[in-house]
């Protein structure tokens, strides 16, 4: 479960329903795809209501010429109602008819119009006027109808609205929206270095403050190369920019977020992120220690702890020796599944004597079922890192 | 389901959003209130907007097509 895609689905659904976001907290124990689902069912009953009806109405459209259809939307019907009336019609005639109508009124229909009917109408228009919408939409803040769309525009038009787009929290706030996410790592690939850059730098900004989670948002949405990219370039800028990535994911708890985006960076980054003095801080150790708990993250976290250094380590043997329940079992277990035996040992062995005991107790079940060399090495690991006595081979 | 008590209120969300009850699995963790809240919450939202359509429809279109429009819709839904 990821706490920003749950986020960023509260805030959509909030705005879907009408009702304050803080009314929705009691769905932040739902999984964000089901969310997901819940609110697409909710934009199809949006959308299906009386379409029948529009159809019927909207019969009228084919009988008269394009330019004095757009005279009757424009001072008749108005763009609510034209949204609606347009999703029953072919593209093509859409198209026409939406050639004679200014931007302000097409960006005012753009805001009611069902996006699975758009689809091929965005490919008919002329790059100008999506551009012109777009302009009116981001005037007007609308940042969700233009997420909704932007995934449907080809990559020329899409660069040509980010060229007019001179605020890059815009642009976050956008890739915010984006439906589907799926093509969000695809519009971040057309954009401009340079505007990555500036919308990484966005973090160090306190006067931007409600923009950082909608960055971090980015960061875990896109995949596995571009993470990597991103992390790499986010370095470049200097530690500053990394340290307030660090806050901002602390202040917001955002590590379950966070810690699979640094497991994807690339091994000197992630060396050098593991190793940085702010997380060695013991409350944002403990938050990191608790992600990878109760998000079952740990086989992230001990990637990560592989490129830590002594002191870093210290941190988290400090972390987990403040966590009840059954950590040491999640992290044995993590440690089974990546085979990361010296890191886990190496952390254990910086633990109280009661907790080093306890993981002993827990690996001699693990002997049990593993071949004779994993036991083998295991406990000559056990003795060699202190945990138990040589004598108890 | 985790919640048994919720179930009558998990099958009246699904019917409010027109998706199988299973699909709402995720949100059997939720209490009866929370479910009926949510309901609720469609419920409003679709007569908001059945409302501001038939506002809409009513200004803006002549009675007599407007009459006919919707006698049309009622035979297929």
């Amino acid at each position: 479960m990821s706490n920003l895609a749950t986020q960023a689905e509260l805030v959509k659904l909030s705005s879907m329903m009408d009702v304050p976001q803080s009314q929705l907290n009691f769905l932040k124990a739902v999984p964000a795809e089901s969310l997901r689902f819940f609110r697409l069912a909710l934009v199809e009953l949006h959308f299906e209501q009386k379409r029948n009806a529009y159809r019927w109405l909207g019969m009228w459209i084919y009988i008269l010429p394009s330019w004095l259809v757009a005279l009757c939307v424009r001072w008749w019907i108005g763009p609510a109602l034209t949204a609606k009336i347009a999703c029953s019609l072919s593209a093509w005639r859409m198209s026409k008819i939406a050639r004679h109508l200014p931007d302000a009124f097409m960006a005012k229909v753009a805001a009611a119009f069902d996006p699975r009917a758009a689809r091929e109408l965005i490919l008919l228009l002329p790059a100008e006027q999506i551009l012109g919408i777009a302009r009116i939409l981001l005037q007007d803040k609308d940042y969700v109808t233009m997420g909704r769309f932007v995934g449907l525009l080809n990559d020329q038009v899409v660069q040509q609205i980010a060229a007019a787009i001179e605020q890059e929290s815009d642009l976050l706030e956008i890739a915010f929206h984006i439906e589907p996410r799926e093509r969000v790592d695809h519009l971040v690939h057309i954009l401009p270095a340079e505007r990555i850059n500036k919308a990484l730098l966005i973090v160090c900004d306190p006067a931007k403050r409600a923009v950082w989670p909608k960055l971090l948002a980015l960061m875990s949405n896109i995949g596995y190369d571009l993470k990597r990219q991103l992390g790499d370039l986010a370095v470049l800028q200097g530690d500053h920019v990394i340290e307030a990535i660090i806050q901002a994911a602390q202040e917001d708890d955002l590590w379950e977020d966070m810690l699979p985006v640094v497991t994807c960076l690339s091994p000197d980054v992630q060396r050098h992120v593991a190793n940085l003095p702010v997380l060695r801080q013991p409350e944002i150790m403990l938050r990191i220690v608790l992600a990878a708990e109760t998000c079952g993250l740990w086989t992230d976290m001990l990637t990560i702890a592989g490129y830590m250094n002594n002191e870093a380590r210290n941190a988290v043997a400090e972390a987990i020796s403040r966590v009840d329940g059954r950590v040491l079992n999640r992290i044995a277990y993590a440690t089974l599944l990546r085979s990361q035996w010296t890191v886990t040992m190496d952390i254990v062995r910086r633990l109280p004597r009661p907790q080093q005991m306890e993981c002993y107790q827990i690996l001699n079940h693990y002997t049990y079922a593993l071949d004779v060399e994993t036991t083998i090495y295991i406990h000559q690991l056990l003795v060699e890192y202190g945990i138990m006595q040589s004598d108890l081979t | 389901m985790d919640n048994p008590d919720n179930k009558a209120a998990l099958l009246e969300l699904a019917k409010a959003i027109r998706r199988p009850p299973i699909s709402l699995n995720d949100f059997s963790t939720l209490t009866e209130q929370q479910l009926n809240w949510l309901s609720e919450q469609v419920h409003s939202m679709c007569q908001r907007e059945y409302q501001q359509e038939q506002q809409q429809l009513k200004q803006k279109t002549p009675w007599l097509l407007r009459v006919l429009a919707l006698q049309r819709s009622r035979h297929h839904e």
